[in-house]
């Protein structure tokens, strides 16, 4: 009982060390990269071998500079292998832009790297533009009105605890949804409410947006810090996974006078303290794109 | 030193997920911690007994430049090949341990009174190899996404996403892993969310075959997911093929909507 009770204390102890003072532990353990978590291949040469399981057989070669996800599948997902004398170790990477079936294989995992780790990858500098037309944000009026029910901004959530930060426009799964206007992507996709996604763009006139409830596909031309013109596709409509509403954009508009995350606490809503409420701007918009409005 | 409540409070509930995931594995089955090209001392420390000190000294720094025959047309090779990692257990007390041990690391540091170090101190002492992204903008501020290269037995694509508010404060926005498929991969994920989450004496909000979802609070929700082929597709941060619809997803976010 009492060798029992010492190693819990100094489980306990240890673990108190840990989280109170040891952050230099932390930070020689923890890989920290400045930017998105966008991996490519990354090499000097032009092309790269990705092979079979067996590590002998070339499925296809990739190009410099090629996205790439890198596979976590439960099991083996490392190899090493020693070719002319140099011992590599292969991991297993996804190429989503590959048609080949499959576009999973192995490769040197010297050579995956996020873009900001990746040396000879130069991301290029976006040029402003001027502020356009602005435009609805889906390609069709939106099935029910945004003006009412749960789906307007400012309705009821949580038992009336806070209230909805958006105007929520039912459209159809997987359905283009268009930039309002001229703009850069300041964050690309990222994991928004059960399994959708949010894009945020920062439009011309310096309100910035933020398209929710996307799904994860991306749009052609659209990543973090491109700009993007008005009306152009860059997103495409989503659907959570609770299955509790339509598919939808769920449309977040703010200011632009203060900065920090969207997502916040010290208000009903739950968000940064320049949000705006965009239905009127909707109708106008939509009443300029489609000659009606709710 | 200065000890306020929150900070013991904090250290006590890292105790017991320790404590845990301590008495969870001590039987099971770990895979072999990977190694990466990234940092050094971390890597060392994690490197497989069969893999010496040289052989990482050989590998291609960016500026050296290939050798031929891991580039394309590569045809001849006097080449040898060996796991790094052990394939995974079939053992269902390892990946139930695991599953446990993930949903506690969810529950714990999804408090507000725990932070995104904490959360990579944590997944550092239990040899998941944590990284953190950074991006940040001037309008939208800081976001950091934490993920692991070396997932627990049975789990894999923890993925954590922290943004700064107005006053800088990090907060957590979404946390979440997955489990391996299985007849009964659901059931356990739920059962592992009740015993992690012992606040969860409502009935749950959803509660379908396949999604499950509770309010922990007014601005928090857990659901637990059973993916399939549609949850699969365009994801931006993980890999998955037609072999992985039966996943079962368990996730802590911000109630967004």
């Amino acid at each position: 009982m009492p060798l029992h009770f010492y190693k819990i204390f100094s489980t306990m102890l240890a673990a108190i060390i840990l989280i109170l003072g040891n952050s230099a532990l932390a930070s020689d353990d923890v890989r920290v990269l400045e930017g998105p978590l966008d991996y490519i291949a990354c090499m000097a040469g032009e092309r790269l071998n990705l092979r079979d399981e067996t590590l002998s057989k070339v499925l296809f070669t990739v190009k410099r500079h090629e996205p790439a996800k890198v596979v976590q599948s439960f099991g083996q997902d490392q190899q090493e292998k020693t070719i002319d004398g140099v011992k590599y170790v292969f991991i297993k990477v996804q190429f989503p832009e590959r048609t080949e079936d499959p576009n999973i294989g192995w490769v040197a995992q010297v050579y995956i790297k996020t873009k900001s780790e990746c040396g000879n990858y130069t991301e290029p500098a976006p040029s402003p533009v001027p502020l356009s037309e602005w435009t609805f944000p889906t390609v069709k009026r939106a099935s029910q009105s945004y003006k009412t029910g749960a789906r307007r901004f400012g309705a009821s959530r949580s038992g009336g605890s806070r209230y909805h930060a958006a105007a929520d426009l039912y459209r159809v799964h997987g359905e283009k949804v268009l930039s309002v206007n001229t703009g850069k992507v300041i964050r690309d996709r990222y994991y928004f409410y059960e399994g959708t996604y949010a894009i945020e763009v920062k439009h011309s006139d310096g309100k910035v947006a933020r398209y929710g409830e996307i799904n994860g596909q991306v749009a052609a031309g659209v990543g973090l810090n491109k700009v993007v013109a008005s009306g152009q596709n860059i997103g495409f409509v989503g659907t959570v996974t609770s299955g509790c509403c339509n598919p939808m954009l769920h449309f977040e508009l703010y200011q632009g006078t203060a900065t920090g995350a969207l997502t916040q606490g010290g208000n009903k809503f739950n968000r940064r303290s320049d949000l705006i409420d965009p239905t009127s701007l909707l109708t106008e918009w939509e009443h300029d794109k489609f000659g009606v409005s709710y | 030193m200065h000890f306020s409540k929150s900070f013991v409070f904090v250290g006590m509930i890292v105790v017991g997920v320790t404590l845990l995931y301590l008495s969870t594995h001590k039987n099971s089955v770990r895979p072999a911690p990977r190694h990466s090209t990234h940092g050094s001392k971390g890597n060392l420390h994690h490197r497989p007994a069969d893999l010496p000190t040289s052989s990482l000294s050989k590998q291609h720094s960016e500026g050296s430049g290939p050798t031929e025959s891991i580039f394309q047309n590569s045809s001849t090779m006097n080449s040898s090949s060996a796991p790094v990692r052990a394939p995974a257990s079939t053992a269902d007390g390892a990946e139930i341990a695991s599953l446990e041990s993930m949903t506690a690391t969810l529950s714990t540091f999804s408090r507000p009174e725990v932070g995104l170090s904490d959360l990579t101190a944590f997944l550092s002492s239990t040899t998941q190899k944590p990284l953190v992204a950074k991006q940040s903008n001037p309008d939208t501020g800081e976001m950091s996404i934490v993920r692991t290269d070396n997932p627990l037995l049975g789990t894999r694509y923890f993925h954590a996403q922290y943004f700064k508010d107005e006053s800088d404060q990090t907060f957590l926005q979404h946390m979440s892993f997955e489990f391996k498929p299985g007849e009964s991969a659901m059931a356990e994920a739920v059962a592992a969310v009740r015993k992690a989450f012992p606040s969860l004496t409502n009935p749950p909000l959803v509660n379908s075959p396949s999604f499950v979802k509770w309010a922990l609070d007014e601005k928090y929700i857990v659901w637990i997911k059973k993916l399939e082929a549609a949850d699969l597709r365009d994801n931006p941060f993980n890999a998955y093929t037609s072999n992985d619809v039966g996943t079962v997803r368990v996730a802590v976010e911000a109630e967004i909507h």
